[in-house]
């Protein structure tokens, strides 16, 4: 059995552990930039609140004390998620982090113990340890474990926990599922199949195999099979070395002239190459990008990019910076208005099979010396706090920085926003 | 064993590698093989580090158990109270530091300061307990002005 472990709301969870006063309440969380809704209390959705509401739409039930919000505090969602997904690994070893709030875990070796037992009570130990609520669906494979997720936190809202285990209970699972809630069926094929009269998961099961890899090719196929208990979708235990590190955002507003956007793209820059330190590997190619808005008019539209080869592969924050720049002022053209920059730190490889350029011996050794220095950054600024040693091209006026005013503070990763607890 | 890096200043700015490799000076440590883990005060403060959290004090109600403003706690949630211990509750949709106290049906947030009055919890308080404070932490040096004042005191 497949079990998916899903966080309730998460971002909103999240805000609400070490903000009582959001409890209860309907509110949500802001996307990049405070854009839109990208999280929901419960009590938001009942309101009819719908995902991706823009935050200006939003305004007027703000004003009147209806709706909080708040900017998304990622720092916070990553710890929040690191303790849960530890929590259930006590419990469930062979696990597979799926997303920010999703992770399956093979139970394979869990056969002779009553697993919805020991689901409620890992579910229990999590809202009490950390505070935020899960749901756990089990059932034989990753897309009926979606299935059985949904339906947790549907009906079975005390516990929190969907056992679909029965070939009865997998069929009435199966027919009170819509086709476009099936992972694995994309909008497009639900429309195709709502036209064919194939309106729930169970009407797509007793479609014959054949038909289903004629019209959906065997990704389609593929959905079909494990919706019949056939595990298809395996487990994906060590994340493979990330193949690219990027990093990029859109702005506050739209800059135009090059300054604001290279102390940006320094900062990019910076984060990406710890990144790269931190899983010890160099990059021998840099990508470089800078674009307009996608809606802006036709000929105020501007896209570039540009790839760059690194002539001996390297870590070194003060070269990537230097060769990010140097491609962004390549591909920077005066009068239209960015709407974002970004880097991707491309053909990672470990840093151990560095080989010196066969024409820059002396680099070798520069490189070597800057390996020391910034190993000394890195931890200065893990103590310190981030961008407290930085290069002289990041700035400090971040004016184009993601707007993040409703932001809530680091309440376990910065000492000075810890919890204030009231002894009066 | 330390890796060492030696340079000779050339004519140019650049600089040539003297001597770049692992140099083993004399032998080995007699010590080596005892060398075990320093002590960890994480380890010895938090039982459970995914459930463990910090918060600030503000207020001195719980002077008695030695917890003064700015005072540091340890907050562990899996920890589940009992009667007596330090808690972290929610009140009214607040924070608020007391001791525990159940009897009967009754639950009690104690104050462990006679200036203050013990806050009765029955089921038409919103009340929740946050986590169990097992350490706090006192910074003994932002108290040295306090200390020296008393110290004089004993002098006179």
């Amino acid at each position: 059995m497949i079990a998916l472990i899903d966080s309730n709301n998460f971002y909103v969870s999240a805000e609400r552990v070490f903000q009582p006063k959001l409890r209860d309440k309907a509110g949500c969380v802001l996307s990049n930039n405070d854009g839109c809704a990208i999280s929901r209390s419960n009590e938001a959705k009942d309101m009819g609140l719908k995902m991706g509401t823009p935050y200006f739409a939003m305004r007027e039930q703000h004003e009147q004390g209806l709706v909080w919000w708040r900017s998304s505090n990622y720092t916070l969602y990553q710890d929040m998620m690191r303790r849960i997904t530890a929590i259930v690994k006590d419990t469930f070893p062979d696990q597979e982090i799926y997303s920010i709030d999703e992770c399956y875990c093979d139970l394979a070796t869990f056969g002779h113990h009553d697993i919805e037992q020991v689901a409620v009570a890992m579910r229990a130990k999590i809202l009490q340890y950390t505070g935020v609520p899960v749901c756990i669906g089990i059932a034989a494979t990753k897309t009926l474990a979606k299935i059985a997720n949904k339906i947790a936190k549907k009906h079975y809202k005390k516990t929190g926990v969907f056992l679909m285990d029965t070939p009865n209970k997998i069929e009435r699972s199966l027919k009170i599922t819509e086709i476009d809630d099936v992972w694995g069926i994309g909008p497009r094929y639900a429309v195709k199949l709502i036209k064919a009269g194939i309106y729930t998961a169970y009407d797509f099961t007793r479609l014959p195999e054949e038909y289903v890899l004629k019209l959906m090719t065997i990704q389609g196929r593929r959905t079909w099979r494990e919706l019949k208990g056939q595990r298809c979708i395996l487990m994906e235990y060590e994340r493979p070395d990330k193949e690219g590190i990027s990093t990029g955002r859109s702005f506050a507003q739209m800059e135009t002239e090059l300054a604001p956007m290279e102390e940006a793209m320094a900062f990019y820059v910076a984060n990406a190459a710890l990144k790269l330190r931190a899983q010890n590997s160099v990059c021998a190619r840099l990508f470089v990008y800078a674009q307009t808005s996608l809606f802006a008019v036709v000929n105020q539209k501007y896209c570039a990019e540009i790839d760059i080869r690194l002539l001996v592969p390297t870590s070194s924050t003060a070269v990537l910076i230097k060769e990010a720049l140097a491609g962004l002022q390549k591909i920077y053209r005066p009068g239209f208005r960015y709407q974002k920059v970004g880097v991707e730190l491309r053909d990672l490889r470990p840093d151990t099979q560095v080989q010196a350029s066969l024409f820059e011996p002396a680099e070798h050794a520069i490189q070597h010396k800057q390996q020391s220095a910034l190993k000394i950054i890195d931890e200065l600024n893990s103590h310190y706090g981030k961008d407290t040693v930085r290069y002289g091209v990041m700035g400090f006026s971040k004016k184009w920085a993601m707007r993040q005013e409703f932001l809530s503070r680091k309440y376990t990763t910065k000492i000075e926003d810890i919890i204030i607890v009231r002894a009066y | 064993m330390k890796e060492l890096l030696l340079y000779q200043r050339g004519e140019s700015e650049t600089l040539i590698p003297l001597y770049h490799d692992k140099i083993h000076a004399g032998f080995e440590s007699p010590a080596a093989d005892y060398e075990e883990e320093r002590i960890d005060l994480n380890a010895y403060v938090t039982k459970y580090p995914h459930a463990t959290f910090y918060a600030r004090v503000v207020g001195d109600c719980m002077t008695g158990s030695g917890i003064f403003p700015d005072d540091l706690l340890v907050v562990d949630r899996s920890l589940t109270p009992s009667n007596g211990d330090v808690v972290v509750g929610i009140l009214n949709d607040e924070f608020i530091l007391r001791s525990y106290y159940k009897s009967g049906l009754r639950e009690y947030l104690m104050p462990d300061n006679i200036a203050y009055k013990p806050i009765t919890c029955d089921s038409s308080t919103q009340f929740e307990i946050w986590g169990v404070v097992p350490y706090t932490i006192m910074d003994q040096k932002r108290r040295i002005h306090d200390r020296l004042d008393r110290l004089q005191q004993f002098l006179r």
